[in-house]
């Protein structure tokens, strides 16, 4: 356990004091903010104003459908930069160092695992503060207690899918150009599969589908509705009913699948399933790499 | 005297390939054994299976009492190596210290053993000055004083030391060794070298030569030589033509090069016989004695006898 422990502790302070890595597992972040500040927020205010009255609440439900997206991206993209150490590690041939050591090949992998987790679930509470103070600076209320205590508990789901996620990803590779390509894959699909650079509702069905069955959107579906729930409440208060169902539709806040509504319990399900089914698949690619 | 490290008919195929063809060696306790070879001789392969990185294809192999490969054998025998590789695997981020501290802990020493234990490193590697810089800031003689003492840091019983000097300067090679024989004589601790620097090997108690996967020489530094080099004597003389002359009179053979002969002796001795009949016709001398570098190349070249 000990050992366990410190090579978490080590593979922890090797990303955090490479500020190269640091800052691209945050780049797809970057991307959309400055997206969002040139255009998107825009788009999306005109869009409501068509459909209700302007109120200063829009801008504040806009800015949290914004934060729904980069929380559940950051979740992916700092887990997945971590595992830049495993591969790091083989490439190096540190892996070897280690396995000199009395530590198997099954604790060397937790460790990263773990370590991912723990990055990733540092970076998004650091990223939900930095948005929270961003909110309320910008006109916005806080988070309630239990509210907060919510999205902190979606967020740790959330993190734990794509630390899972992205280990069998990274299973996949060997290299740390192969790495290199991937991330890069990753962080430009993330936007578009979470609906953040494009609504879901402007894409084709086909393509809402492809959205819809990738599990990683549910985390951002659900973060959405965590925190906009007062939100749209409010500034849909004098539209017709809908006007919210069309909004929700449109910037997925709700998933209509094959003609049925998905209720938030049966995205909780999809991520907890999802969760198990790639822990499960981890380990067997884990074994049948290491025979 | 006991023995550290026991390997009989060891074997490694890969993809139809035997890179390792049953050899049989034994190192004993206590001694710095020097384990050489071309590139791709097979020389890797079997530190990598001795420090249990590899599975072997068959064959046993006893490490300080356990057995590679048998039921938690493999824990007992990693407590009891250390590992110098060929690169400098620290991580670059993290200070000495810091470096040392982690991988200790892999070990499962208490926190009084890690800081009893690195204390000794620290003194006997010398890291009072290096210890809070970051390893990447290091020089390359800092970072393998580091590389060393991570490897010490559980006080093990055998240290592998996979070309431990390559491409360090002078000064820092003399260090790395003088710490080497110092650490062997007071804790009688086993070393498994294996080097390009033949002068290294020639410190060796014992000497293993590998050749495309099978041992093709071994012994101590002064049977291999006996057996596979010689003394030579470089001549200048007065007059070139005279002097070839006279050695073609005298049936020695010779190489020349830029008016310089080489002659093959026997011995220091039969050098001086030689002087003394040639010694109006000499103008200056030199007798080279017989390296390990001779014995590579000539087992390398022309195989040797195991």
């Amino acid at each position: 356990m000990e050992a366990l422990l410190s090579l978490v502790g080590r593979n922890s302070k090797v990303f955090r004091r490479d500020k190269t890595s640091v800052f691209f597992s945050l780049l797809s972040v970057i991307i959309v903010v400055v997206l969002y500040a040139l255009f998107l927020q825009k788009m999306q205010v005109d869009s409501i104003k068509q459909a209700t009255e302007a109120t200063p609440q829009m801008i504040t439900m806009v800015n949290e459908w914004l934060i729904a997206g980069l929380l559940s991206m950051i979740a992916v993209t700092t887990t997945l930069a971590s595992f830049g150490i495993a591969i790091k590690d083989i490439e190096s041939k540190a892996r070897a160092d280690f396995l000199t050591a009395p530590v198997s090949r099954a604790t060397i992998q937790m460790s990263y695992v773990l370590n991912a987790f723990v990055i990733g679930t540092l970076f998004s509470i650091i990223a939900l503060i930095g948005c929270e103070i961003y909110i309320v600076a910008t006109g916005g209320a806080w988070l309630s207690f239990t509210a907060f205590l919510k999205v902190v508990g979606i967020l740790l789901m959330s993190v734990l899918l794509a630390s899972v996620f992205n280990v069998v990803l990274v299973m996949l590779v060997n290299t740390l150009n192969a790495f290199s390509t991937l991330s890069t894959i990753v962080g430009t699909l993330l936007g578009f599969l979470c609906g953040v650079y494009v609504p879901i509702g402007a894409l084709p069905s086909f393509a809402q589908n492809i959205i819809m069955y990738f599990p990683i959107s549910h985390t951002t579906l659900l973060l959405r509705n965590a925190f906009m729930e007062h939100s749209l409440t409010n500034v849909f208060a004098g539209a017709p009913a809908e006007a919210a169902e069309q909004y929700k539709l449109l910037y997925g806040v709700t998933y209509k699948l094959h003609g049925n509504m998905l209720s938030l319990s049966t995205s909780y399900i999809v991520v907890a399933v999802t969760i198990v089914v790639l822990a499960v698949l981890s380990i067997v690619l884990f074994n049948r790499k290491n025979k | 005297m006991k023995t550290a490290i026991q390997v009989e008919g060891l074997r490694k195929q890969y993809d139809g390939h035997e890179a390792v063809k049953g050899i049989t060696f034994a190192v004993e306790q206590g001694s710095l054994f020097a384990f050489l070879g071309a590139n791709g001789a097979g020389k890797s392969t079997t530190i990598e299976i001795l420090c249990t990185l590899l599975k072997k294809s068959s064959g046993t192999v006893n490490i300080n009492g356990y057995t590679l490969d048998a039921s938690r054998d493999n824990a007992e025998i990693r407590k009891s190596i250390g590992v110098v590789f060929q690169q400098s695997l620290l991580d670059e981020q993290l200070t000495v210290r810091e470096n040392i501290w982690h991988r200790g802990k892999m070990y499962g020493l208490s926190k009084k053993e890690l800081t009893e234990n690195y204390q000794f490193v620290s003194s006997t590697l010398h890291l009072d000055d290096i210890e809070q810089r970051k390893y990447g800031t290091l020089s390359g003689g800092q970072k393998r004083r580091a590389d060393i003492a991570r490897a010490l840091i559980h006080r093990p019983a055998i240290l592998f030391l996979d070309e431990p000097t390559t491409g360090l300067d002078p000064q820092t090679r003399q260090f790395v060794w003088q710490t080497i024989k110092q650490l062997q004589v007071e804790t009688n601790m086993t070393v498994f070298l294996t080097t390009h620097y033949m002068e290294e090997a020639a410190m060796a108690h014992q000497v293993v030569v590998l050749r495309q996967g099978e041992i093709v020489a071994e012994g101590t530094p002064d049977t291999l030589k006996t057996a596979y080099a010689y003394d030579q004597m470089e001549l200048v003389f007065h007059n070139a033509l005279e002097g070839e002359q006279w050695l073609l009179q005298n049936g020695i053979a010779y190489a020349e090069k830029q008016c310089m002969f080489t002659v093959r002796v026997e011995s220091t001795l039969h050098a001086l016989t030689l002087l003394k009949q040639a010694e109006p016709l000499i103008a200056s001398f030199e007798v080279i004695k017989g390296t390990m570098d001779d014995v590579f190349i000539h087992i390398m070249e022309q195989g040797g006898v195991a």
